[in-house]
């Protein structure tokens, strides 16, 4: 029923331009004498529309054919990538002829032109993501020769339309580029060859992309899963089904992150041409709309660049720095990778179970905050991120400075008190998110509320030494120093295990947030210097003794 | 495209065991073919004591190729109304948008995706904010409006399309 009503709007609609066009034609030969006034009438008034309307109507035809030529019937993925893309991808085109061309015919011959190619690139790589997907789960199932993956690709028309499309773009955009200079028609064409260059150089990356994936399939999991089963029969050692996943081209990234690299520097410099033959060589007027274009390109361009280094640097680190997981360690938590949800084993104990060295990917890693990952998956997990999945932590880099909740804590045991209270005995102090730091502008304010906890606190600490397992890092050097600690740590608290969390009230008072129980006997208040993004606190006021 | 291809289905085929073995209630999700388990078909069931109780609504989960380091993307068919839901039917949750600074400095970084999460969670995450919509971060404006000011009106529309995804 659907399909019927379209196909009816379809026939309505082609029937409706043909039959106008036929009469605009027909009654301009009956008004004029030669080609140049038959021309002239064409485009005259309400001729004009139809006329525009008769382009639109047969791009919409070529449209169609060429997409059940080339593409046949289309995924409705493809569809609604189509129907996202497309709207943004117009605007700008309208905005390109804002500039003041008042050839419309060409315009709409243009934007036309263009809408179409841009579809054709969407379906093209939505086609060949697929493909891909494709052959990945073919070569996962099971064995497939390197012949069959080329033979898959060379099969598909889409690869080769990818090169197609490329070479396209660029004649395209040379060629409307090239106009300019003859002088034909100035601006509009100079934006839209513009247009087909950004687009011939994500063409180009896309395909770059695909050959490097080509690449990997061919040389990284035929080739070695070729080598493996020759060594296999050789030496007659077993691999077990975990090690399959291990063929990863460990480089992969830098290339990828290259080519990215490349085309936004690509970018960049087509819209940089583009401002220099607007602005400098033809001396005609700035587009604004293209400023936008030029800064954020040449922004992406940047950040790719410095991800590359980030990027770099931490997997250097990553060897290095972190400490294997003991057997220990893993006991202690949970021996499950939070990323592939699989078992991860200490060097040794994976010796004595499997008989055999274990390979880095799979190596324990143990980050500063005490999560314990698999190397491999902790690798490619800071290619998208820089902190640990868990608790958000910044994985390299100065970890309490990176962190955005601070607590005030007046507790340690720097100084000596003066008063000893005798009651407060086998009170626990249980207040051990302590660690050093400066703040100097509640210093004064807290001295003498310091003071006093501080005589409190120190004999607990006194008197009490299991009960303190103060954080891993420095809790001992800033405290000779001063006695004012800082902690921080991520606002969305997912805490370390070996950190305690204190309970919270909230407070009738308008001047105090919280009040904290600090332990079974004391409470302190707290307040929340401001509440976002970083949730400063605290601690305002003596702890007073509960009853 | 991601060198984790394998590390994906592995995963996925892990956590639809998972959920195979004990499935939290109200939930019920599974790939729609063995062949591509990188799409799941979900059936939530709405929270009780919200418009949306007694309602099952069906929605499709989308993994990218290097899931679990980048968040899926859930698409309720058809389309709901809600001040977190677009109008196509696609979700919009913190949980799900991907690693890292988000450029309009809205949510906090911890907000977005991790490994940490898994399906469960994240469709119960779902589930609950159904119960309870973010106006904040709004996605469907006329749902937000709606929600904040003629709650009435916004409880009985959804009990109607409930009501009519029930055949009633």
């Amino acid at each position: 029923m659907l399909i019927n009503r379209t196909l009816q709007y379809a026939i309505g609609y082609s029937t409706l331009s043909i039959g106008l066009l036929s009469w605009s034609i027909y009654d301009s030969l009956s008004k004029s004498f030669n080609s140049t006034m038959l021309l002239v009438e064409l485009t005259d008034g309400i001729k004009l529309g139809i006329l525009i309307n008769f382009i639109v109507f047969s791009y919409l035809v070529i449209f169609k054919l060429l997409q059940i030529l080339i593409f046949g019937s289309l995924r409705i993925i493809e569809l609604e990538h189509i129907v996202e893309r497309l709207p943004l991808f117009a605007i700008n085109l309208f905005l390109n002829l804002a500039t003041g061309e008042n050839n419309i015919i060409l315009n709409v011959f243009l934007i036309g032109m263009a809408m179409i190619f841009k579809v054709f690139h969407i379906i093209m790589i939505d086609r060949l993501d697929f493909l891909n997907l494709v052959i990945i789960n073919k070569l996962n199932d099971g064995e497939m020769s390197l012949s069959q993956v080329l033979k898959y690709f060379a099969s598909s028309i889409n690869f080769w339309l990818n090169i197609v499309f490329i070479i396209f773009d660029f004649y395209i955009a040379e060629f409307l580029v090239y106009d300019v200079f003859q002088g034909i028609n100035s601006i509009s064409c100079l934006l839209f060859g513009f247009q087909f260059a950004v687009q011939g150089v994500e063409a180009l990356t896309y395909f770059a992309k695909l050959l490097l994936g080509i690449y990997e399939i061919i040389f990284y999991r035929i080739r070695k899963g070729e080598r493996r089963n020759e060594e296999e029969e050789e030496n007659g050692v077993n691999y077990d089904s975990d090690d399959e996943i291990e063929i990863i081209w460990e480089n992969k990234p830098y290339y990828s992150k290259g080519i990215e690299i490349i085309s936004a520097i690509l970018t960049s410099i087509s819209y940089m041409c583009f401002i220099y033959l607007l602005t400098i060589h033809s001396g005609l007027s700035l587009p604004l709309s293209m400023l936008q274009g030029t800064y954020s390109s040449l922004r992406k361009a940047w950040i790719q660049i410095s991800q590359l280094l980030q990027f770099i640097e931490s997997s250097k680190r990553l060897d290095s720095q972190l400490l294997n997981a003991t057997s220990e360690d893993l006991i202690n938590s949970d021996n499950l990778c939070i990323i592939c949800r699989e078992d991860m084993h200490s060097i040794e104990e994976y010796m004595r179970i499997f008989k055999k060295l274990q390979s880095p990917r799979k190596l324990a890693k143990k980050l500063q905050c005490g999560h314990i990952l698999h190397m491999g998956c902790l690798k490619e997990w800071l290619e998208r991120s820089d902190s640990c999945p868990l608790c958000r932590r910044k994985v390299f880099g100065n970890d309490l400075n990176s962190e955005n909740v601070q607590v005030q804590d007046p507790m340690t045991n720097a100084h000596p008190g003066d008063e000893r209270i005798p009651g407060e005995q086998e009170e626990e102090n249980n207040v051990n998110i302590v660690a050093p730091g400066e703040q100097q502008q509640f210093q004064r304010g807290l001295r003498e509320i310091g003071n006093s906890l501080e005589n409190i606190s120190n004999q607990n600490n006194a008197q009490d030494n299991q009960s303190t397992t103060p954080t891993p890092t420095e809790n001992t050097e800033g405290s000779s120093s001063n006695q004012y600690q800082t902690i921080k740590l991520p606002s969305s608290a997912l805490l370390p295990p070996d950190w305690i969390i204190l309970p919270l009230e909230k407070s009738q008072d308008q001047n105090i947030d919280y009040k904290v129980k600090i332990s079974n006997y004391h409470q302190a208040d707290l307040k929340f210097i401001n509440k976002e993004p970083s949730r400063d606190i605290q601690v305002y006021n003596t702890p007073e003794r509960l009853s | 495209m991601p060198p984790s291809r394998s590390t994906a289905q592995k995963r996925l085929l892990k956590e639809y065991q998972q959920l195979i073995k004990d499935s939290p209630p109200g939930i019920l999700a599974g790939p729609i073919s063995e062949d591509n388990l990188f799409t799941w078909e979900c059936l939530l069931e709405g929270p009780i004591d919200t418009p949306y109780e007694n309602g099952i609504f069906p929605a499709i989960l989308t993994f990218p190729k290097d899931y679990p380091l980048s968040p899926p993307s859930l698409k309720f068919d058809p389309p709901l109304l809600h001040p977190n839901i677009y109008s196509d039917g696609n979700v919009c949750i913190s949980i799900l948008h991907p690693p890292g600074e988000d450029p309009n400095q809205y949510e906090r970084p911890e907000e977005r995706w991790s490994p940490v999460q898994s399906i469960e969670k994240i469709l119960l995450s779902i589930i609950s904010m159904l119960a309870e919509p973010n106006p904040e971060s709004g996605a469907n404006i006329d749902a937000c409006k709606l929600w904040r000011d003629n709650r009435e009106e916004y409880d009985n529309k959804i009990r109607q399309h409930v009501k009519k995804s029930l055949g009633l």
